[in-house]
């Protein structure tokens, strides 16, 4: 096989590889993000089969972040990421907790399954790199 | 040496997910060039990229692949008119309040690039080298579901 024929198949890969990529561009409907939005998001508790606000907790005591979901899917269902930081989140922190959580629209209370010393904590929320929601958190000694 | 401003790039790549799907993403951004005076200047690039740091337990990753990031990149070209290099890059994806986004198990999200760069420019110089650094946004613009996807 001469250098001339190695051209022509390259030339035949590159054609076939650029029509599959024309036909999928073609055929496939755009890309419709899914929206997410958290509103009225707050640390909170459960007390009387309650959700209440509390902004500061005990080390120890087991606390939730309470949101409400809205999207623009109907049946959402759909994976976000909490991370909590020590303090403000200053540049190239690490979180000092990580979570990837499922989320339906309507009302919800994620756990926080980690134990925190007492300081003060920024809680985000995100889909991705999307911030969704930022609050924070005091957590006192017994 | 030249030093010049600000341009204005605009990209389409093509990533293929571990979980079957292929994504099309449009990358627009700006950044100052650095490296031997060539004039004005075109360049297309053509090569692979590969995205690290995405969540192994993430089923849709299409809000990882859009968002800004920070660029760096170098090439180095023949150049006689028109010319033909070789570029690597290196890009540090960022969340929207600009940080740099860690995800435990998986590390800082960054992307790293190969290219083979083609162009045309008013000063041949026998070999270019140049860096870049600038800044770019992320848009998925299509999601293709693959065979072999779920």
């Amino acid at each position: 096989m001469k250098a001339k024929d190695f051209g022509y198949i390259g030339l035949v890969i590159c054609a076939v590889f650029c029509f599959l990529i024309a036909w999928l561009m073609y055929s496939t409907p755009a890309y419709e993000p899914t929206i997410i939005q958290l509103d009225d998001t707050f640390p909170c508790k459960e007390n009387n089969s309650e959700w209440i606000q509390v902004d500061n907790f005990t080390v120890g005591e087991s606390f939730y972040i309470c949101s409400y979901v809205k999207s623009n899917v109907p049946e959402l269902h759909k994976q976000i990421q909490i991370r909590i930081y020590e303090g403000k989140r200053d540049l190239m922190e690490r979180p000092v907790y990580y979570d990837n959580i499922w989320v339906s629209n309507g009302e919800i209370s994620i756990p926080l399954k980690t134990y925190l010393y007492p300081g003060s904590y920024t809680v985000e929320l995100s889909s991705g790199r999307k911030i969704l929601s930022t609050l924070r958190v005091e957590i006192y000694g017994e | 040496m030249d030093w010049k401003a600000v341009f204005t790039i605009s990209g389409i790549s093509w990533s293929i997910g571990k979980e079957g799907n292929l994504y099309v993403v449009q990358t627009v951004g700006t950044f100052g060039y650095g490296g031997t005076l060539t004039g004005l200047e075109g360049d297309v690039y053509i090569g692979t990229s590969n995205v690290h740091g995405i969540p192994g337990d993430v089923e849709d990753i299409t809000d990882y692949l859009e968002g800004p990031q920070f660029d760096l990149s170098g090439s180095v070209n023949i150049d006689a008119d028109l010319f033909a290099g070789g570029d690597k890059g290196l890009s540090v994806d960022l969340d929207e309040s600009g940080q740099p986004v860690y995800n435990p198990g998986a590390g800082y999200m960054y992307t790293t690039e190969s290219s083979l760069v083609f162009g045309g420019n008013e000063l041949p110089n026998a070999v270019d080298f140049n860096i870049q650094i600038g800044g770019s946004e992320s848009f998925v613009m299509k999601v293709v579901p693959l065979w072999w996807g779920k």
